[in-house]
């Protein structure tokens, strides 16, 4: 009780509430702007957390994620443009209902849902976290070892449809992860003489790099200015939501739950919760022939799982340092940068801090019903601001961020370098989310890894020498051999695909 | 820049097998067989075996697509080009010339390029490039007390 009376505190001082107030109107701003995803969003706000308090700088994560995860439906909903990939998957029912005035109703309903969402995911995690927390107090670095490869397995397979691919990305990033001094001999790794690199690739220029620069380039390229808005029609919104949810609870529900499940798993994301959890309800629908056609009955279980798997990305996070997707990614980097080490430990060492970022989670999605109000009277002008005077903005904002983390130029080379190996990755079909959980994850896994095999004198059989490391261990077999047998199995007599494809691939929310 | 399986194999093949063969230079731990080059080699070997799936995936297509180039798609936009360019023309000012003239002049002088090449009038251009500038300016170092690239502006204000 005293550490959920000192959280309180912490929440309630005046900067705080002012960040997290501040945070989601950016978030908002950014998940309305199509093509501008939540991670975007997210990185951007990195440099503006440096002299915060660790809680003001987790507040502005959690509340600019969840509220872009929100926004990014109301341009779905008004002009059919998702956006943020999460909001992909309902949006032809959103633009069905818009068209028959109903625009009013979808904007509602994706707040409410969203915040009912994430606040179930949030209960989650405030059960779950300490649970596993005290569980995994007497983990070892072989125990770490093996969640760590498991979380980057979990990321291949859920990234994207193409394992092959994804696998080159998760390698890469390991590789990238590996640049600098070594941890065990202090031998420089791929520096090639550059001082600035004995440190490592700096993480934090790297994935503003990546999420921004492609983004901002892309939108460029495909200038285009949105000429007419879907009027939104605010009389009887909220109404006509209390009785969609009365109606369709079972789903708001059933995308909770499976959104903070898909969530927790590396690799996750709030749009592959979103699309798993509309295509579930989809078939256990009463009346699947209206869905795509303006039914709200999908917008409910999408909207619930995208923001539940928000949460739910927090628990692995927090417990055992493996991010569930892009943006608890960046999150734990923010949470070294403020000293505040993530792992079993948390909640003995930095108890209040935690239960204040529970208190947070609650009140980012609890906001969401006045700026969701707010947002059905100013979603037309938002949306009406031209892209042309926004993105020289953010790329500005992009490189300073850069700049910032360490006042050296040579984050700016980082932004390049890796913002031009993940615009190329992504138009050859390479997720990008596998490769930032490499570098994230990388160090951890490699120094577990040297750790685990110095103990057992170099002997690889050892990493299984302990029970729960052991069952870990098959689980990561299990996990890579079944998925390898299915697919070989399948493709026996099977042509070949074609090799230039035009598929798009999934991208971070 | 879209390129065909085939050729991405060999690229990622052909790279994993460079990082393999720089990583044999690095020493091992004293008493081990292991070392500093254990972790980057397993990564590259994982590489190859991408490559080496790719490469086959390209072979068994066997149509002109597995190991060709194709064209990005700003090549027929020449709008989207020279933006992509002032993009990339803006990130290297940052580089070679930030902490020579600074962020107040560099981040105006990009803005102000940018939205007079994307159509803006020259009075709102100056307008909108000299707010943001000096809003950025003021938040991060005024507000955040983040560090910018610095110049003779810098200070002014």
């Amino acid at each position: 009780m005293d550490k959920f009376i000192a959280a309180l505190h912490l929440v309630m001082e005046p900067a705080t509430l002012a960040t997290l107030v501040a945070s989601s109107l950016f978030g908002f701003a950014v998940g309305c702007l199509p093509g501008l995803t939540a991670t975007m969003a997210v990185a951007l706000l990195v440099p503006m957390t440096f002299f915060m308090s660790p809680i003001a700088a987790i507040t502005s994560i959690v509340a600019a994620s969840a509220m872009a995860i929100f926004a990014g439906d109301i341009p779905g909903a008004l002009l059919r443009m998702p956006g943020t990939p999460a909001s992909a998957a309902y949006v032809d029912d959103s633009y069905e209902l818009t068209k028959r005035g109903e625009a009013g109703l979808v904007i509602a309903a994706n707040a409410a849902f969203s915040a009912i969402g994430g606040i179930f995911g949030t209960a989650v995690l405030i059960v779950a976290a300490p649970a596993l927390a005290d569980f995994a107090l007497d983990f070892s670095a072989y125990e770490f070892f093996w969640l760590g490869v498991l979380g980057l397995s979990c990321a291949v397979f859920v990234a994207g449809d193409d394992l092959v691919k994804g696998l080159a990305s998760l390698m890469l990033g390991l590789l990238v992860s590996t640049v600098g001094m070594d941890y065990t001999t202090g031998h420089p790794r791929f520096t090639f003489g550059i001082v600035n690199l004995l440190e490592g690739v700096s993480f934090i220029p790297g994935l503003i790099g990546m999420f921004a620069l492609p983004e901002i380039l892309r939108s460029l390229l495909s200038r285009g200015e949105i000429t007419h808005v879907a009027k939104v029609t605010v009389r009887g919104a909220w109404r006509k939501t209390w009785e969609a949810g009365k109606r369709y609870w079972g789903q708001a529900a059933g995308g909770s739950v499976l959104g903070t499940i898909v969530g927790a798993l590396p690799g996750g994301g709030a749009d592959t919760a979103a699309w798993i959890s509309y295509a579930a309800a989809k078939k256990m629908s009463k009346e699947p022939e209206k869905w795509g056609k303006g039914h709200i009955e999908g917008i409910v279980a999408g909207s619930a799982a995208n923001n539940a798997a928000l949460s739910g990305a927090w628990i692995p996070a927090i417990v055992f340092a493996i991010p569930g997707d892009t943006i608890t990614a960046i999150g734990i980097g923010v949470l070294y940068l403020k000293g505040v080490n993530p792992g079993p430990t948390v909640f003995i060492n930095n108890g209040e801090l935690f239960y204040a970022v529970f208190i947070i989670f609650i009140l980012a999605n609890l906001i969401m019903f006045p700026l969701g109000a707010l947002a059905m009277r100013i979603a037309q002008i938002v949306l009406r601001i031209p892209r042309d005077l926004i993105l020289p903005a953010l790329l500005v904002l992009s490189m300073t961020g850069a700049y910032a983390i360490d006042s050296d130029i040579f984050g700016i080379w980082i932004l390049l370098a890796l913002g031009t190996t993940a615009y190329f990755m992504e138009e050859n079909g390479f997720p990008i989310a596998p490769m930032v959980l490499g570098i994230v994850l990388g160090e951890i896994v490699e120094q577990n890894f040297m750790q685990a095999l110095i103990s057992s004198n170099g002997n690889v059989l050892g990493l299984f020498s302990r029970p729960i490391a052991a069952t870990l261990g098959v689980a990561t077999i299990i996990v890579w051999a079944v998925p390898l047998m299915r697919l070989a199995w399948s493709r026996r007599g099977r042509p070949a695909p074609a090799s230039v494809t035009d598929d798009g691939n999934r991208g971070p929310a | 820049m879209k390129i065909g399986d085939g050729l991405l194999g060999l690229i990622i093949l052909a790279f994993g097998a460079v990082v393999i063969w720089h990583v044999r230079g690095f020493p091992n731990m004293p008493g081990h067989y292991f070392g500093p080059g254990l972790f980057p080699s397993l990564s590259a070997t994982g590489l190859i075996v991408c490559g080496g799936f790719l490469l086959l995936r390209g072979m068994r297509a066997a149509g002109p697509g597995a190991f060709a180039f194709r064209a990005p798609s700003w090549c027929g936009n020449p709008h989207g080009a020279v933006s992509g360019l002032m993009m990339l023309a803006t990130i290297l000012a940052f580089i070679f010339l930030g902490e020579e003239i600074g962020f107040q002049i560099l981040g105006f002088v990009a803005l102000l390029a940018f939205y007079l090449w994307l159509g803006r009038g020259p009075v709102k251009a100056v307008a909108v490039a000299a707010g943001v500038t000096l809003a950025l300016d003021l938040l991060f170092r005024s507000v955040l007390h983040v560090a910018v690239p610095s110049g003779p502006l810098t200070g002014l204000w």
